[in-house]
């Protein structure tokens, strides 16, 4: 990078004229941003920034992208891994790659290293080993009764997943606020689901979650982002999209993560991915959906709610608009045709609601229901929750 | 950093294609391309369309045989921009109204009700096109050819959010390039890293920790987090819009085109009319030069004036989005400045509210009418009656008026915000009902907030100074500087970036 002593250096602009007195009793007025100093400030003399040559700019430009690049290294690699799949995540990914190695070779990623430390942050995905899947998972989850929610032990929920969980979690927390008897947290992440443990790995960061929150009720929806090919924690593709294979590992995947909660204390919900207005995305949908009820089917801590017959056409197709029992029309999509409008999420939030919340006994006896399967014993977290 | 790498590719190239002004333009006219197809290539063939049927339109009305035709020429051309505009962004809003409307009759067009895609930009570039029109029919602009009109609605770094630039002002810029051997690289530095700052910092960390959550949830808070989540989404869009257009501004600086200032504090504005000459100053004078004016202005009698001013900002408000929340929005100001020139009229013909013969028979309804006169019994049994002393008219502190414009502003910003009518109703009715300490306000938030506030009172002389300092070092150091901050925005930025706010409009 070149560099020029001031001197040499021409100014932006040409001196002003004199700028002209104020009228008699009028405020000298502020200068605009966009003005020189020299212009708006003639209390400040000739104070002009300096310009610099095209070129200049350019390599000063690009230094510090690259300066940059170095030292964040670490987060542009993760950046990369975000991209939607194609030739440009390949060659971005491999580029953070590259420039990930010589920052980690002369340590300049060291400074965000720290500080990512410092903030809790982490530029890699934790590791899981999924519990061991039985050929036939037990029918029922070994141990106790459902416990009775009351306004000192309210009922804690969790709702995990995507941006579409983010949505349905505000809504649930809406639909049931002023109820004294529910508690809630959400941790929804954009852009997030099964495919990409390389970039956000659920079952790792569902496992901290189980760990560190006690809940009754995990609420979790992913499922719109897995259109495409999956990988594992290293970024390696595993299987592409449309195969046999993708199937099986996503199967796998579904599983795995079930049975993650089965600890006898949880009850999952999971909420299956809407119909989506997109001709590509709307077959792995499809077989997403599938996968859950499927796996769904044979463990009974997990139940479904089903929100892609629940959110489609009179025909079970593909819709813009839905019509509610005996309402007006409502938009359900928003214009990506995937992400859910308020109306909808309404509806879906109901649905979500009933799924699983005559299953708990309340102290109050007003909507209880008592199911005959079992879940967990009275907890005593004191953490702070979101009021229902 | 995907835009990091294209710009700095875009950079390069352009300085060296500079001297060259047909291959300069192609290929700014390229990137362009490339940029608004990476955010949705479909649409491309519709900018294309715009840029040709304008340039088409542009030379039309300069080659209209008569003033009558020339009108007539203005008003085809705006019209087919209205339509493109009118098509794509409020279709399903205008379906949707007549669904509700007919559906008592039984005659509700429910196969009508499909999803219409909005294109990203189409505001913008709309709001460009008729502006350039306009202008070329009032004598102001002359036609340009079909490369500089097409490098003028497309010009990547305005395309998708703004500023609304004039023709006037880049037209020229493209005739008579800037010189290559002094760009004023500092400013330019200074005002993206500002953008940066305000965007991944301020805005997304206000957005995810407070704003999002409450607006999402409007019945789910107390009123100390509503009112903190009120305050924190006037930043948040000041600190992502401002933010944006201050990368916008200082990446078109770099490769040489100026833009107008499209912000300048406004939140330290001491009337609503200050606030929008201080507030996406490009809309409002877009606003006012092809909308306000055309409609009469204040040229038509005081009635007029605010029926005008109305209705430009209900105008106003549609163009942010097809929804009833921005026709409220657009009243509510609308309502505000009438209310405002209203009240200034009053004290400027010595008629302050305060004197007001209605008011004052109210006041004394209500048992709040002015001190009773002094009763004097003299000695021989008159009765004198003394008027209370006069109380003269107190000019309001400028920062009462601040505080009140800033309140005023920000209860806007519900309707704004809000998706749906009720939600922002639901939100201010808990603001009064709902007495709950914070859930979510947490002392970062609020200290971001307050410090967002107080930098609005930086005077502008403090950063042209700090330019003026950082410019003379070596542009090493300054590249150093910079790249350290972008770390910070890396690390004090929350993970996942939200998309600008104004993308959508």
């Amino acid at each position: 990078m070149t560099s020029t002593r001031p001197s040499d250096r021409r100014s932006t602009r040409r001196p002003a004229p004199p700028a002209r007195p104020p009228a008699a009793g009028a405020r000298r007025a502020e200068p605009r941003e966009a003005d020189d100093v020299t212009r708006s400030d003639p209390h400040h003399g000739r104070r002009v920034r300096l310009g610099m040559p095209a070129m200049t700019a350019w390599k000063a430009t690009l230094g510090s992208i690259v300066l940059f690049a170095l030292l964040a290294s670490g987060s542009l690699v993760k950046s990369a891994r975000g991209q939607e799949e194609g030739w440009q995540r390949d060659v971005l990914l491999g580029t953070a790659r590259g420039i990930d190695r010589v920052s980690n070779l002369l340590a300049l990623n060291r400074p965000l290293d720290w500080a990512n430390g410092l903030l809790d942050r982490e530029d890699v995905e934790p590791a899981i080993e999924f519990p061991p899947v039985t050929v036939a998972p037990p029918s029922t989850p070994s141990t106790t009764l459902p416990r009775i929610v009351s306004a000192t032990d309210p009922l804690r929920v969790g709702i995990y997943g995507d941006s579409q969980a983010k949505d349905l979690g505000r809504q649930l927390i809406q639909l049931a606020a002023g109820d004294p008897l529910m508690t809630w947290a959400e941790h929804g992440r954009v852009s997030t689901g099964l495919a990409r443990p390389d970039y956000y790995n659920w079952p790792a960061r569902l496992q901290e979650l189980l760990a560190t929150e006690d809940r009754d009720v995990i609420v979790f929806m992913t499922g719109s982002n897995d259109s495409q090919t999956l990988q594992d924690r290293e970024g390696n593709a595993v299987a592409a999209v449309g195969t046999p294979e993708w199937e099986e590992e996503y199967r796998r995947r579904v599983a795995g993560l079930m049975d993650l909660v089965n600890n006898g204390r949880h009850r999952l919900v999971w909420v299956t991915v809407p119909l989506v207005g997109n001709s590509k995305l709307a077959p792995t949908m499809a077989l997403i959906n599938r996968i859950i009820r499927d796996q769904a089917a044979t463990r009974s801590w997990v139940t479904v709610a089903d929100a892609e017959p629940l959110l489609a056409g009179p025909n079970g197709e593909y819709v813009d608009y839905i019509t509610p029992d005996g309402k007006a029309p409502a938009r359900c999509r928003r214009s990506d045709h995937v992400h859910l409008t308020l109306a909808c999420l309404d509806i879906l939030a109901e649905h979500v609601l009933g799924a699983f919340r005559d299953a708990f006994p309340r102290a109050d006896a007003t909507t209880t229901t008592v199911p005959s399967a079992s879940t967990t014993a009275p907890s005593n977290s004191e953490e702070a929750d979101q009021p229902g | 950093m995907t835009f990091a790498v294209f710009f700095v590719v875009v950079l390069g190239i352009s300085w060296r294609l500079q001297p060259r002004p047909v291959a300069w333009k192609l290929f700014l006219l390229g990137a362009s391309y490339v940029f608004y197809g990476w955010w949705d290539a479909r649409f491309l063939l519709l900018l294309a369309v715009s840029q040709v049927g304008n340039t088409i339109g542009g030379y039309a009305i300069a080659r209209a045989p008569s003033e009558h035709a020339r009108k007539w020429a203005v008003r085809l051309g705006v019209a087919g921009n209205l339509a493109l505009l009118g098509f794509f962004k409020y279709y399903g809003f205008f379906v949707e109204t007549l669904v509700s409307l007919l559906r008592p009759l039984g005659l509700a067009p429910t196969p009508l009700l499909i999803e219409i895609a909005l294109p990203v930009g189409i505001s913008f570039f709309t709001f460009c096109a008729i502006s350039y029109l306009v202008d070329i029919g009032r004598g102001k602009v002359r036609p340009a050819n079909v490369l500089d009109v097409s490098l003028f609605l497309a010009f990547f770094p305005h395309l998708v959010a703004g500023p609304i630039v004039r023709a006037s002002e880049f037209l020229p810029q493209l005739r008579r390039p800037a010189r290559a051997d002094s760009v004023d690289a500092t400013r330019a530095a200074r005002l993206i890293g500002r953008g940066l700052v305000k965007k991944v910092i301020v805005a997304n960390v206000i957005a995810q920790v407070l704003a999002d959550p409450v607006f999402g949830s409007p019945g789910a808070y107390g009123n100390f987090d509503i009112l903190a989540a009120i305050y924190g989404y006037a930043i948040q869009i000041y600190a992502d819009f401002s933010g944006y257009t201050d990368i916008a501004i200082g990446a078109a600086l770099l490769l040489g085109i100026k833009f107008p200032d499209n912000f300048d504090r406004p939140y330290t504005a001491v009337s609503l009319q200050d606030f929008w000459r201080r507030w996406h100053m490009t809309l409002s004078r877009w606003l006012r030069d092809y909308l306000y004016i055309p409609l009469g202005g204040n040229r038509g009698g005081e009635r007029a004036t605010y029926r005008n001013l109305v209705l430009t900002m209900v105008l106003g408000g549609l163009w942010h989005g097809a929804s009833w929340t921005f026709v409220v929005w657009g009243t509510y100001h609308g309502a505000g400045l009438a209310a405002e020139r209203w009240l200034e009229r009053r004290h400027r013909e010595d008629r302050p509210l305060t004197a007001s013969p209605r008011l004052a028979a109210l006041r004394e309804q209500l048992g709040f009418g002015p001190p009773p006169p002094a009763v004097e019994e003299r000695a021989d049994g008159t009765v004198i009656l003394e008027d209370p002393p006069l109380v003269p008219e107190r000019t309001p502190s400028p920062w009462l008026a601040r505080l009140w414009v800033f309140h005023f502003v920000a209860i806007g910003w519900v309707f704004f915000r809000s998706e749906t009518l009720s939600g922002a109703l639901t939100l201010l009715g808990r603001l009064f009902t709902a007495w709950h300490g914070p859930e979510v306000t947490t002392l970062a938030v609020g200290l971001a907030i307050a410090a967002s506030l107080a930098a609005q009172y930086v005077p502008a002389r403090v950063g042209l100074w700090a330019e003026w300092r950082v410019s003379h070092l070596p542009p090493v150091v300054q590249a150093i500087g910079f790249a350290l901050v972008l770390l910070a925005c890396n690390i004090l930025g929350p993970q996942g970036v939200a998309p600008f706010i104004y993308f959508q409009f």
